[in-house]
């Protein structure tokens, strides 16, 4: 599995465990009165689970098995950029809203925003290329 | 494909038809105006499709198809991704009736079912976390194309 497959899979492995001991939390807090946090933390399990793990264990195993270039799977570097910044976008988003409300907790949700939408891009980019058809090369 | 790939991939796809169900009756308006217990249904319905369907389905996938641990356990011991089955649907399942009537009748009794959904669904999703951890690993005598 080569070295941007491993990040995004094991980022999404560890996501996954906190997206799901986020979720249990708020499925056990459910028996008791709705306290201000689980508002927001709904959004939060949300981002974790639907962003952090599906997507990125998606967007790895992607990177791993689909049509190479030769030996080649095209421009790496943007599929890290990409990895680095949905992760990124993650983290700045959850210190977000913990931090609630205020001038920097929106300016932090808009740059985890930006963030995320580029990191989407920057797999586009590298992936749409190698959405193609498979060339076997024929021994003479 | 090995016998518990498939259980994972058929119940998966029971779940797929759960949730489709489900979410079909919370599209029809005039159900929800006439059933309005129907609202109770919503976060079912999200992890239903989530949790049963797309998680489930990586799972058994993922277990299936990732680079093996070694010659001796290529995938890992088999009773652990039972476990991770077993704790996975009991929980989910639990849920997916626990819930709605304990928003719907507040019964204190319910509180534990709910208790006990979150943890067997947590200690799923971390059971399968350890199991596949050690997979994630470029090959020994990887080319360089399948280091990068």
């Amino acid at each position: 599995m080569p070295l941007a497959a491993r990040l995004f899979v094991r980022a999404s492995l560890i996501w996954l465990v906190l997206g799901f001991t986020l979720g249990a939390a708020l499925l056990a807090a459910k028996a008791s009165p709705s306290a201000p946090w689980q508002a927001k933390a709904i959004s939060v399990h949300h981002a974790w689970v639907l962003l952090g793990f599906l997507l990125q264990l998606t967007l790895g195993t992607a990177y791993w098995i689909m049509p190479r270039f030769g030996t080649r799977r095209g421009v790496t570097w943007l599929a890290v950029a990409s990895f680095l910044l949905i992760n990124a976008a993650l983290i700045v988003y959850t210190s977000a809203v913990v931090l609630r409300q205020g001038a920097t907790a929106s300016r932090m949700q808009e740059a985890a925003a930006t963030a995320l939408v580029a990191g989407a891009a920057a797999y586009l980019v590298h992936m749409w290329p190698r959405v193609r058809e498979l060339v076997v090369q024929k021994r003479a | 494909m090995p016998r518990i790939v498939r259980t994972y991939i058929k119940t998966a796809l029971l779940y797929l038809l759960a949730g489709v169900v489900v979410g079909a009756l919370l599209f029809v308006d005039s159900l929800r105006e006439n059933w309005g217990w129907l609202a109770l249904l919503q976060p079912v319905y999200y992890h239903l499709l989530t949790v049963g369907w797309l998680t489930q389905l990586i799972f058994g996938v993922a277990w299936w198809m990732f680079p093996t641990r070694s010659r001796e356990c290529p995938r890992g011991p088999e009773w652990v991704m039972w476990l991770v089955w077993a704790l996975l649907n009991s929980g989910l399942v639990l849920r997916a009736f626990a819930e709605p009537m304990r928003m719907w009748t507040g019964a204190p009794a319910l509180t534990g079912a709910l208790h006990l959904s979150s943890l067997l669904q947590m200690l799923a999703g971390l059971a399968f976390a350890m199991q596949m951890w050690p997979r994630v690993k470029a090959p020994r005598h990887a080319p360089a194309s399948e280091q990068t």
